[in-house]
C-alpha cells in the first residue's frame, strides 16, 4: 500500500529537475508519507499532485530564469517603462507642449491636437502612461502586487486603445510600436518583483538615470505621442549600449544577476535598433542571429546564479 | 523591515522551539493557525529551501525512520531575530485593533 503511494509520489516528483530530486526526493516523499499516514490515507490527494507539478514547474523556471535575474529584470523594465512614459506624458501628450510644428507624421502631414484631444492630452495613450508611473510609485511604497496589478492591467487596455484610436491615427497613422514597447516591459514587471533589487531611495534615483538615458537617446518632440512611429526620432541604439556598459560593470564586479539581467533587457531594444537600422529582411537576420546569441549569455550567466557552485553574495 | 507571508511565518514559528522534519512543521503550522493553514509538500519544501538560502533556517540532520527519510531543519539566530520582530509587530497591530474596537462597543453602548 505505502509502496504504491510512494510510487505515485516519486512519479509526480518528475515534475522537478532531476538534479533537485537527487537532492531532495527522498525528504519530502518521507514527509508526504508521514502525513499520508496521519490521515489514514493511501491515495495521493489531487491538490497534493497539482502542488507537486506547480512547484516542480516553477522549480524548472527558477534554473533558466532565477528570481535575482526576474527581479532585476523587473526592475529595469519598470524604469525604463517609467521613463519612456514620464516623458511622452510631459513633452508629447500634454498640449502645452506640443505644437503644429511637432506633430508631423512620417510622410510630412500633420494635424492639429484639438482635433483628437483627450482632455490636456493629445490621446488617451496618456492613461497607459499614468498607469506606468503609479505602478512605479507603487513599488517605491513597497507595494509590489499593486504595480503588477497596474501594468498588468495595460496589456489588454492597450489592446482596447489600438483597436479603437481615433483619427487621424485610425486610417493609416496609427502604430502600435509603443503600445507593443510597453506591454513587453510590462510582462517583464509581472514576471519578477521589482522591489527586491534596489532599496526604495537607489529606486528613485536609478529613475533619474533611465530618463537621463532614454532623454539622451531621443529628439523629444510631439512624434513621439503614444500612437506614432516614436522610432523615427527614438534612437535606441543609445539604450543598448549604455545596458550592455552596465552590464560589461556587473560581470567585472562578478554581480551574475545584474549581469544577466542586463544584457537580457538590451535585447529588444537591440534587435528594435537592427530592424530599423538596416534593411528588414538583413535586419531580421542579422537580429535572429543576436538574439540568439544573446538569450545564450544571458541564459548562461543566468545559470550561474542558480549553480549552488557560485556563493550567494555573488548574485547581489 | 520586510512583511512576512503567513506560511513563511508559520514556518519559521514552527521551529521556534527546536529542529523539526518536514511533516512535524506542517503538524505544528496547523496547531499554531488554529488548523486554517495546512502547507502542502511542494509548498513548504520550496519555503525551506528559500529560507535556508536567506540564511534564516539551516538543515540539522538527517534521519530514517521506519524506511522513510526525515530531513531536520532549524531556525538561525537571524531567523529567531526576524521571526521576533515580526511577532512584536503582529501583537502591536493586534492590540491597536483590540483598543479601537473596545473604544467603539463603548460609543456603540453609550449610544443605545
Amino acid at each position: 500500500m505505502s509502496g504504491a503511494l510512494e510510487a505515485r509520489y516519486r512519479a509526480a516528483l518528475r515534475w522537478y529537475p532531476r538534479s533537485w530530486r537527487a537532492e531532495n526526493a527522498d525528504a519530502i516523499v518521507g514527509t508526504m508519507l508521514d502525513q499520508a499516514e496521519a490521515q489514514g490515507r493511501s491515495t495521493p490527494l489531487p491538490g497534493e499532485l497539482r502542488n507537486l507539478a506547480s512547484s516542480g514547474a516553477s522549480r524548472r523556471l527558477e534554473r533558466f530564469a532565477p528570481r535575482a535575474v526576474r527581479d532585476r529584470l523587473a526592475l529595469i523594465a519598470l524604469l525604463m517603462g517609467t521613463a519612456l512614459s514620464l516623458l511622452s506624458t510631459v513633452l508629447a501628450e500634454w498640449a502645452p507642449f506640443v505644437t503644429r510644428e511637432t506633430i508631423l507624421f512620417d510622410d510630412g502631414s500633420f494635424f492639429i491636437p484639438a482635433a483628437a484631444g483627450f482632455g490636456p492630452f493629445l490621446s488617451a495613450g496618456v492613461l497607459i502612461y499614468f498607469a506606468w508611473i503609479l505602478a512605479f510609485c507603487a513599488v517605491l511604497l513597497k507595494r509590489q502586487g499593486v504595480a503588477a496589478i497596474v501594468v498588468g492591467l495595460t496589456i489588454p487596455f492597450s489592446v482596447v486603445l489600438y483597436l479603437f484610436r481615433p483619427e487621424p491615427w485610425a486610417a493609416n497613422q496609427g502604430s502600435p510600436v509603443t503600445s507593443l514597447i510597453l506591454d513587453g516591459l510590462a510582462l517583464l514587471v509581472i514576471l519578477g518583483n521589482a522591489r527586491r533589487p534596489l532599496a526604495p531611495a537607489r529606486t528613485a534615483i536609478a529613475l533619474l538615470f533611465a530618463i537621463a538615458v532614454v532623454v539622451t537617446g531621443t529628439e523629444f518632440a510631439g512624434t513621439i505621442q503614444y500612437y506614432s512611429r516614436i522610432f523615427v526620432y527614438f534612437e535606441p541604439r543609445v539604450i543598448v549600449a549604455v545596458l550592455a556598459l552596465l552590464a560589461m560593470v556587473a560581470g567585472v564586479r562578478q554581480s551574475h544577476a545584474w549581469t544577466a539581467a542586463l544584457v537580457l533587457s538590451a535585447l529588444p531594444w537591440a534587435v528594435i535598433s537592427l530592424m530599423y537600422v538596416v534593411p528588414l529582411v538583413v535586419g531580421g537576420a542579422i537580429g535572429a542571429s543576436l538574439c540568439v546569441l544573446v538569450i545564450a549569455f544571458g541564459i548562461w550567466r543566468a545559470s550561474r546564479v542558480a549553480s549552488p557552485n557560485v556563493p550567494s553574495s555573488r548574485s547581489s | 523591515m520586510t512583511e512576512l507571508r503567513e506560511p513563511t511565518f508559520l514556518v519559521l514559528a514552527a521551529l521556534a522551539d527546536g529542529r523539526k522534519h518536514g511533516y512535524a512543521i506542517i503538524a505544528e503550522a496547523v496547531t499554531i493557525s488554529g488548523g486554517r493553514v495546512q502547507l502542502k509538500a511542494g509548498t513548504l519544501y520550496a519555503a525551506l529551501e528559500r529560507l535556508e538560502s536567506e540564511g534564516l533556517i539551516a538543515k540539522a540532520g538527517d534521519d530514517v525512520v521506519d524506511g522513510r527519510l526525515r530531513r531536520y531543519y532549524d531556525l538561525t539566530d537571524s531567523g529567531a531575530a526576524l521571526l521576533a520582530d515580526e511577532a512584536a509587530r503582529q501583537q502591536q497591530n493586534a492590540a491597536a485593533a483590540t483598543q479601537r474596537l473596545r473604544a467603539r462597543s463603548i460609543r456603540v453602548a453609550a449610544a443605545q
